[in-house]
């Protein structure tokens, strides 16, 4: 038990960070990432006996964490309709000098863009952009071919490339 | 990776880099919890699914004993009526078929 204990203590460390932040992706808001995190981080001590080492602790984190969005979207989906989503729910990772306020803007836009993809689109740019994992271990963890990866990483980039390049015009505008 | 799949990392990796994991405390605080419950509610956790089985076996082990003791009174034993101890029927039932 007190080995689990400095497990999950130094996970935490290592990757609770980098959850979180692709948990927010995912769901498009900060909160619920952290309510998920932390019981991922809860799950994952009472089962760590079935963690075999096949994968990097982050990945059996992130697989945890995957069902955990999938489980509260069922629930969810039977419950009204929740609070929509707000623009900036996403506060301002900069104190306030006018040469910030322009890189928020960018940020916030974003988010906004990535909010407006599919959630499984949403999970992949999660798993490849923030996790950072590659697309073979991606299908592995999603359950599907390296050739779904492969498309569903093409569409979202095609959206959110879309984005970049409106950036990049307004840039050269300002 | 592709030029432009570096610029959609490199502004959302920034978009959420001020993001970080702060339930760390919370999650100590509800692990100590679960290790430290009640030891008599440990015990019960552990009980009652012993508990279960032995009624459970118990309620089988009567109804086949009691199927037996209301057969063997007539000597030999039917075909048709070994089929009914074998599959468990219940004393009451077995009761009727036999008056």
């Amino acid at each position: 038990m007190e080995r689990n204990w400095h497990t999950i203590e130094t996970w935490m460390k290592l990757y609770g960070d980098r959850l979180v932040r692709a948990l927010t992706i995912m769901t498009g808001n900060e909160e619920e990432a952290q309510d998920i995190a932390q019981e991922v981080f809860l799950k994952a001590y009472h089962t760590l006996e079935n963690f075999r080492h096949k994968s990097s602790p982050y990945t059996y984190l992130y697989v945890i964490a995957l069902n955990m969005v999938r489980t509260r979207k069922r629930s969810h989906s039977k419950k009204p309709a929740a609070v929509q989503l707000q623009e900036n729910e996403y506060p301002s990772p900069y104190p306030s000098p006018e040469s910030h306020v322009i890189q928020h803007e960018e940020h916030t836009r974003m988010m906004r863009a990535v909010r407006n993809l599919s959630p499984k689109l949403r999970t992949i740019v999660s798993l490849f952009y923030i996790s950072e994992i590659p697309i073979q271990e991606i299908g592995k963890i999603l359950g599907i071919s390296e050739g779904t990866v492969k498309s569903r990483l093409f569409r979202a980039r095609n959206q959110l490339k879309q984005f970049v390049v409106q950036e990049e015009h307004h840039g050269t505008n300002r | 990776m592709e030029p432009i799949d570096n610029r959609i990392q490199e502004i959302l990796n920034t978009s959420v880099e001020h993001i970080t994991f702060n339930r760390q405390d919370i999650v100590l605080q509800k692990i100590s919890e679960s290790d430290t419950k009640p030891s008599s509610k440990r015990f019960y956790q552990i009980i009652k699914p012993l508990v279960a089985v032995a009624a459970a076996v118990m309620v089988i082990s009567s109804i086949s004993l009691g199927s037996i003791s209301i057969v063997l009174p007539h000597g030999t034993i039917q075909p048709e009526e070994q089929i009914i101890v074998t599959s468990g029927v219940s004393f009451a039932a077995l009761q009727h078929l036999v008056q």
